[in-house]
């Protein structure tokens, strides 16, 4: 990145200056009154419009919906093609650039209209969502190589990814039915394409020789299983983390309802306790969350977990009650005087 | 009545407890490419309705 740039972005104060200036100095150079901040947005969201109605592009996003519905790359001729033949991909980056870049151009204080992330060495953008399919172009800029990686992230995530441009180096990485990874070496060039499967697959970009630019198609499903570190030499799990960003948000969204001391979320909590069809992390969290604001009811609901038939929460449950009422023998009057 | 309470910090989670979602990242490799859907999308000069 342009050092110019690179500081421009870190401050905000200074990209707010800049804008200031810009807005001082085209008025100062013009009569007509430089765009303001809701024209520049309309504007842009005007080409993103327009590139949405292409025929290939609406074709493309119909059959990423049926796609993110559970149908076959084999059923989505377009979306395949795009992402298995590389004039294909090469075509559709072009026409995209062909559109945002005159806009950006002309728009100068404009901002493409799509979701995007920015990490070292790293950029996307999100072209296309349904469901949990989406289409990303992505480009991976030459770094200073690192040491051999020693674990590898498994999500149950599929990707078809075909290189539009750039050249890189790096592993994909296979778990047998038995849980051993295998890596195997790849070099990638512009018209490759790299499969990867969900769980069981992950690849790995290493060294990039020239800026590589990937046209990405993912699917996950609705409820993801969770993503997996796995080290790369035993093939033990080193970490895992929840691969279903909603059961995540719920978690995090009941520790604070419990740390604001919510008691209105009592009943809420308690019904996402017992909800079977809950994910079991979130379940767990409201049991914990009912247990600090209200003790009596989360006892309660502990002993009503513990002796469900077949409720997955059912063993800890009973023994965390066991363990708060040895703990804490003042709450078992708590219990008797309900009994 | 002095009703017990209870150290929320102190109940432990499930045997099962595993990180946030993004939470993990893939160790010595170059790139944090390992989560995809982490991404925003801020029109820095309009900010939302409510920020303002």
């Amino acid at each position: 990145m342009h050092p110019a740039i690179a500081a421009l972005r870190s401050p905000r104060a200074s990209q707010r200056r800049a804008r200031a200036d810009y807005v001082a100095k085209s008025a100062a150079n013009s009569n007509t009154p430089p765009p303001d901040a809701a024209q520049n947005a309309a504007s842009m969201q005007v080409v993103r419009e327009q590139w949405l109605a292409r025929p290939e592009i609406e074709r493309a996003a119909a059959e990423l919906a049926h796609y993110a519905s559970g149908a076959d790359l084999e059923q989505c001729p377009a979306l395949g093609a795009l992402i298995c033949d590389h004039s294909t991909a090469r075509g559709f980056a072009d026409t995209l650039f062909a559109q945002v870049l005159p806009a950006l151009v002309s728009v100068s204080l404009g901002e493409a209209p799509f979701r995007f992330r920015n990490s070292r060495g790293l950029s996307t953008i999100q072209l296309l969502e349904a469901g949990g399919a989406k289409l990303c172009l992505t480009a991976y800029e030459p770094l200073e190589p690192e040491a051999a990686p020693r674990s590898a992230l498994f999500a149950d995530r599929e990707a078809h990814e075909i290189v539009v441009s750039g050249a890189a180096e790096g592993l994909v990485h296979q778990l047998d039915a038995k849980g051993a990874p295998r890596s195997e070496a790849c070099a990638w060039q512009a018209g490759d394409t790299i499969r990867v499967r969900a769980e069981t697959e992950a690849r790995q970009v290493l060294r990039v020789t020239r800026s590589l630019t990937l046209l990405q198609l993912t699917r996950e499903p609705q409820h993801p299983a969770p993503t997996r570190e796995v080290s790369l030499d035993t093939g033990e799990t080193v970490r895992s983390a929840s691969g279903d960003k909603s059961a995540s948000q719920a978690v995090m969204a009941l520790g604070v309802l419990g740390a604001l001391r919510e008691y209105e979320a009592l009943s809420v909590m308690e019904q996402t306790a017992r909800n079977p069809k809950e994910d079991a992390e979130v379940r767990w969290e409201a049991v914990r969350q009912t247990l600090g604001l209200g003790p009596v009811r989360g006892l309660d609901l502990l002993a009503d977990l513990a002796s469900a038939p077949g409720d997955p929460l059912a063993p800890p449950a009973s023994v965390l009650r066991e363990q708060l009422l040895s703990a804490q023998p003042e709450l078992r009057l708590l219990v008797k005087e309900k009994a | 009545m002095n009703i017990p309470k209870i150290d929320v910090s102190a109940v432990p989670g499930l045997e099962s407890a595993q990180g946030l979602f993004g939470s993990i990242k893939q160790a010595s490799a170059p790139y944090e490419d390992g989560v995809v859907d982490v991404m925003v999308y801020v029109y820095d000069v309009l900010p939302p309705e409510t920020v303002v």
